[in-house]
């Protein structure tokens, strides 16, 4: 049952089989949530994302047909209940350590503006922060962008199913993820300098 | 070169996540290598990708959030479908379409009113009703086509008035037409005896005294010994007024009355059988009308003696003649016969439009015809217990629909004039005689018989050039001669009946019209002069 395709599995849950749910569920869940976490920022929030993409899932297994591969289907169910849940907490977001202050001008994390850059940091530490850095320059990144990024580089999704599940030309995909590596580029060429000048 | 750089930076991305054809690869692979440009941009993308590769990791969900996934999938997991009812599932999402819901209630108010319309009677067919009959030898009606039948309430008192609309208005060579196969004469037969009982009588009186004859719905369509321009207004009235009881009599002097009833003079030989039959179908409803009038005779009078259709039909059938054979056939050569319908009688009464599309369409005028209406109907069609009666004695004797129809279809003009003539009893020369043998041999073989003892008794020395009109001539003479007291004693019996019919009063009674008023006439003479 493990090697059948998401749909056969699906079509057997659909059948009234749920040990096939369960193997559906336990190939999908890592780079679901992740895809969530990514795109709303909150661990418990992402949580609950899951669970609701899942149940959705469930409830419309019985007029599932054939019609699109699963895993379209899966993350734009996810990606739909992302959106709402970012439109809905938007006017009350509160600002973050982690957030950046003005995403279009690229200007950092606050963390890299009240950071004692002077300050001795041995390599080790040096990497530690180019790895938040690195995270710092994804959160950073326009919605659009990150979903785009998140599916291509952390999920390995091909872009024509990344324009699919967006519901975009696969040019505009192609467009937003290189507007997406050119900022972490920039990201890590600004960590570069500090590591190099702290050096 | 700077075109190849503008082309590698379409296709960087393509190049990078390897979603390219290796021969479009190799060759952005040498560009690559030979641009400083674009290698810098690509070292750039990948040293991103490897920093993300290394720094961020997938984080693994809580355990819980599966946990809580797959007990909602276990609860609400999707009932297995039977795969027998795996076919209806595109249909079920079809008929789930509002149009169809609504095609639906529409059906069902549609019905429901067109249920109540009919429970109310607004569309419900005209009812036929059927009442228990009274004898076996009950009247026919022959219902119009596609006419549902209808079961009566036990009562016949209680059958109502309107059935008398589903019987059709018949006409003199109605009856005989009309007479269909025996399961329709059957159903008819029911039907009619839901109507029946109340006005067949009376009907069935006046015809059997030769004297007027009804249609279903009580119209007088001619009269057949009152129909002659003299007959006497008393003639007409008289057997109305008679006892019930006398029906039978009654049928006998009508059996026995014969042409001078119609003619006003006896044996009515010189006269033409056209003319008089024209004579009769145009005065005849006009009489009726005058005699109903002064007499007062509703239509619809019940009867008083139910017992004389019965006895009617055992003597034959109404205005019904005996052969040389004892056989009874009906004989009503006084009933008008419409010759192209202009005589025909009209129908009146509330239900005369209704039922008049149903009246068959007049026969053209053919001699035959008129034999036929004249043997083997009550002439007005519209007697349907005689209808049955004759229809049913008819298919017994040979004067049946089919046998009609057959006759009308062989006999040649000459046979249908001899036929005529026979008719009016105007053969009486041997040659007659011999050729209406000769015609009515295959047709009707006892009328050929008739004839042929007739050419035995009265013309011993004739022999015919037909081989089996003269073998059968020749079987007559030898039983004659074998047994000429029992010959003798039939001869004198016939004569003796005929002597009895001759003295009946209502023949005897003189025309009315044959009194003349001559003292106004001669005053007018008088003054004259």
């Amino acid at each position: 049952m493990r090697d059948e395709t998401d749909e056969a599995l699906m079509f057997r849950y659909r059948d009234g089989e749920v040990r096939a749910f369960e193997v559906l569920l336990t190939r999908h869940r890592k780079p679901i949530y992740n895809f969530i976490l990514r795109f709303v920022g909150i661990p418990a929030q992402a949580e609950d994302l899951l669970q609701e993409t899942f149940l959705r899932v469930i409830k419309g297994a019985e007029s599932y047909e054939r019609q699109a591969k699963f895993t379209t289907w899966l993350y734009t169910i996810a990606r739909n209940l992302c959106v709402d849940a970012s439109r809905r907490g938007k006017h009350r977001k509160a600002s973050s350590l982690d957030a950046p202050t003005d995403i279009e001008e690229g200007t950092g994390a606050l963390l890299d503006v009240v950071a004692d850059s002077g300050a001795a940091v041995d390599r080790k530490v040096i990497n530690k922060q180019a790895g938040q850095q690195i995270q710092a320059a994804i959160d950073a990144l326009v919605d659009e962008q990150r979903e785009v990024f998140v599916m291509r580089e952390l999920l390995d999704m091909p872009f024509k199913e990344i324009a699919e599940i967006v519901g975009c030309p696969e040019n505009t995909v192609k467009s937003r993820m290189r507007y997406a590596l050119e900022k972490l580029r920039e990201a890590l060429d600004e960590y570069r300098d500090l590591a190099q000048a702290a050096q | 070169m700077q075109i190849e750089c503008k082309t590698i930076d379409e296709r960087l991305l393509d190049y990078l996540y390897e979603e390219i054809e290796p021969s479009e690869k190799e060759a952005l692979k040498t560009h690559i290598e030979g641009c400083a440009r674009c290698k810098a941009e690509l070292g750039a993308f990948g040293r991103v990708r490897k920093a993300v590769a290394s720094d961020v990791a997938l984080v693994e969900p809580p355990s819980s959030a599966s946990a809580k996934i797959l007990f909602q999938a276990a609860q609400l997991r999707p009932r297995p479908r039977g795969k027998l009812l795996s076919f209806l599932r595109p249909v079920t999402k079809i008929v789930r379409h509002p149009a169809y819901a609504m095609a639906a209630t529409f059906l069902v108010i549609a019905g429901v009113t067109g249920w109540q319309l009919m429970v109310k009677g607004d569309l419900a067919p005209a009812p036929v009703v059927m009442a228990p009959a009274p004898a076996p030898t009950a009247a026919t009606a022959t219902a119009p086509a596609g006419q549902p039948v209808m079961k009566a309430p036990a009562d016949p008192a209680k059958a109502p008035a309107k059935p008398h609309a589903s019987a059709p208005p018949s006409t003199a060579w109605g009856t005989s037409a009309k007479l269909d196969n025996a399961s329709d004469e059957k159903a008819n037969s029911d039907t009619r005896r839901a109507a029946a009982p109340t006005q067949t009588y009376k009907v069935d009186t006046l015809v059997s005294h030769g004297t007027v004859g009804f249609d279903s719905h009580g119209l007088a369509s001619g009269a057949g010994g009152a129909a002659a321009p003299g007959a006497p207004a008393a003639a007409t009235q008289k057997p109305i007024a008679a006892p019930a009881k006398s029906a039978p009599a009654s049928v006998e002097k009508a059996l026995a009355a014969d042409a001078p009833i119609a003619t006003g003079k006896k044996g009515g030989k010189d006269n033409s059988l056209d003319d008089q039959v024209l004579a009769e179908s145009e005065v005849a409803p006009k009489q009726e009308r005058a005699r109903k009038e002064s007499n007062g005779y509703p239509q619809d009078k019940p009867a008083d003696n139910k017992q004389a259709p019965a006895a009617i039909a055992e003597e034959g059938g109404f205005g019904g003649d005996r052969d040389t054979n004892g056989v009874v056939r009906p004989k009503l050569r006084e009933l008008p016969v419409p010759d192209d319908g202009r005589n025909a009688p009209t129908p009146r009464g509330p239900y005369a439009q209704q039922a008049a599309p149903a009246s068959p369409a007049p026969p053209p005028v053919m001699p035959s015809v008129q034999n036929n209406a004249q043997r083997g109907s009550a002439g007005i069609g519209s007697l349907s217990q005689s209808q049955g009666d004759l229809g049913r004695n008819n298919a017994s004797n040979g004067y049946g629909k089919n046998a009609k129809m057959d006759r009308s279809q062989n006999l040649s003009a000459e046979c249908r004039a001899l036929e005529l003539r026979n008719r009016r009893g105007a053969i009486n020369t041997a040659e007659d005689l011999d050729a209406f043998a000769r015609c009515e041999m295959d047709v009707d073989p006892t009328s050929a018989h008739a004839a042929i003892k007739r050419l035995a008794e009265e013309f011993p020395g004739f022999s015919s050039s037909d081989p089996n009109v003269e073998e059968m001539i020749a079987r007559d003479r030898s039983q004659m001669r074998a047994a000429p007291a029992k010959h003798m004693a039939k001869k004198a019996k016939a004569a003796e009946s005929q002597q009895r019919n001759t003295a009946d009063p209502y023949e005897a009674a003189p025309p009315a019209e044959a009194k003349p008023a001559p003292k106004a006439a001669d005053t007018k003479s008088q003054n004259a002069l």
